[in-house]
């Protein structure tokens, strides 16, 4: 049931994107939520145990027994779980009208469920927590409340899990965070551009004005980079002055655009902590060619970078092109 | 509680991680603390044994530990 003045519970652009935030859906398995699962399991006795994602179409398993990783979001009960903030409580699905036509039960002889929703820090219910069986049940108040609480625990381990995937300083990804969501964008078959971006003389930055000075430029490029990114795009810190920036969906010539546009944005910032002067950034853009690896793709990236280094900085080089020179 | 219950532990074990956590870590440790705390309760008030309890705890903790730890270790061997 909707709460009054409740508006999270309707809002699923909202929903959508504070599940998104997480970075989980399909990931491989890890043993964290394995291991919930399986305490859960053993707690109610219960063959049919699983931490459910709702995406725009689909439920996303991260951890499961007994039911399949993904499937339809229409054949989800989890998903009307998502739209209350307490437990959903089957005690016979066969009995319910609603429920009593879902394949899983009809088919699959599903008979009791009770699932609660894994609520973001934001208030967003961004999945459930659910367990079920092939027996009618009745579950109590304080078996609800066991539930409650290993919600809690999924949603501060994913928390944990968050955090270990961003940088402090700048919020970006940190390098192995990264690497991971390059090779997953490279499993598919969308074009994929990556621009990698480094500071120049951020070394004589730190040595003439401090490391916090230079802590300064840090965020304040980082945040550039990430205000002027699109929501799917996703920005990296891969070394000490250098991030990454992974564009999908677009060809070669939206890629060096955008990268120049982000060179521009970052001449333009002023900086009070360096006495006015400029901070600047030199751009290698790439764009994945094939069957690439991620090292592949990096490579090509980084020579172009380097080019652009090389002949003079402030400016973007495309890999691959004759002679690399500036765009 | 009972004397099973490691709900002690649970607050040593906090006192002592709490010394080494960087600050912005803190809240968040100090959330999972409450939601362990929480769940011994729960498991408590459904009546389920003391033993089971304290295996369960032990578990979710050397888990979140375990990730704690590699929070660290990404943090000093990504973007440093």
């Amino acid at each position: 049931m909707t709460m009054q003045g409740d508006f999270k519970l309707g809002d699923e652009a909202g929903r959508l994107s504070a599940l998104h935030r997480y970075e989980i859906l399909d990931t491989p398995p890890e043993e964290e939520f394995s291991d919930i699962i399986r305490l859960v399991q053993s707690i109610f006795d219960l063959p049919l145990v699983s931490i459910n994602f709702i995406d725009t179409d689909r439920q996303w398993s991260k951890a499961a027994a007994g039911i399949p990783t993904e499937i339809p979001r229409a054949m989800s009960i989890c998903d009307h779980t998502i739209r209350g903030r307490t437990a959903l409580d089957l005690p016979d699905l066969t009995e319910h009208p609603t429920f009593a036509a879902n394949p899983f039960v009809a088919d699959g002889g599903v008979r009791c469920y009770l699932g609660v929703p894994l609520t973001s820090p934001d208030g967003y219910n961004i999945g459930a927590l659910c367990v079920a069986g092939a027996e009618p049940r009745e579950f109590s108040e304080a078996e609800a409340d066991i539930l409650r609480n290993f919600a809690r625990l999924v949603m501060s381990q994913l928390e944990l899990r968050q955090i270990a995937r961003n940088d402090a300083l700048t919020g970006a990804l940190t390098r192995r965070a990264f690497r991971e969501r390059l090779e997953r964008s490279l499993n598919s078959d969308a074009e994929i551009g990556l621009v990698l971006i480094d500071i120049d003389h951020f070394k004589s930055i730190n040595d003439r004005f401090g490391h916090p000075a230079g802590d300064v430029v840090l965020r304040c490029v980082a945040e550039t980079l990430r205000t002027h990114s699109l929501p799917h795009e996703c920005l990296g810190r891969i070394g000490g002055e250098e991030f990454g920036l992974l564009l999908p969906g677009r060809d070669a010539s939206a890629v060096v655009a955008r990268a120049e546009a982000l060179r521009r944005q970052v001449v333009a910032l002023e900086w009070p902590e360096l006495n006015g002067i400029a901070v600047t950034i030199s751009l290698g853009a790439a764009m994945r060619r094939g069957d690439e690896t991620a090292d592949q793709l990096m490579a090509r990236a980084d020579i172009a970078l380097y080019a652009a280094k090389r002949s003079g900085r402030n400016r973007t080089v495309e890999a691959g092109t004759e002679s690399e020179a500036p765009v | 509680m009972t004397d099973l219950i490691p709900v002690h532990e649970l607050e040593e074990r906090l006192a002592h991680v709490r010394r080494d956590l960087p600050l912005d870590l803190i809240p968040m440790v100090e959330r999972h603390h409450q939601n362990l705390l929480g769940l011994v309760q729960a498991l408590e008030a459904a009546g389920r044994p003391p033993e089971t309890i304290r295996q369960t705890v032990q578990n979710l903790l050397q888990s979140y530990e375990k990730d704690l730890l590699s929070v660290f270790e990404a943090k000093s061997g990504d973007s440093k």
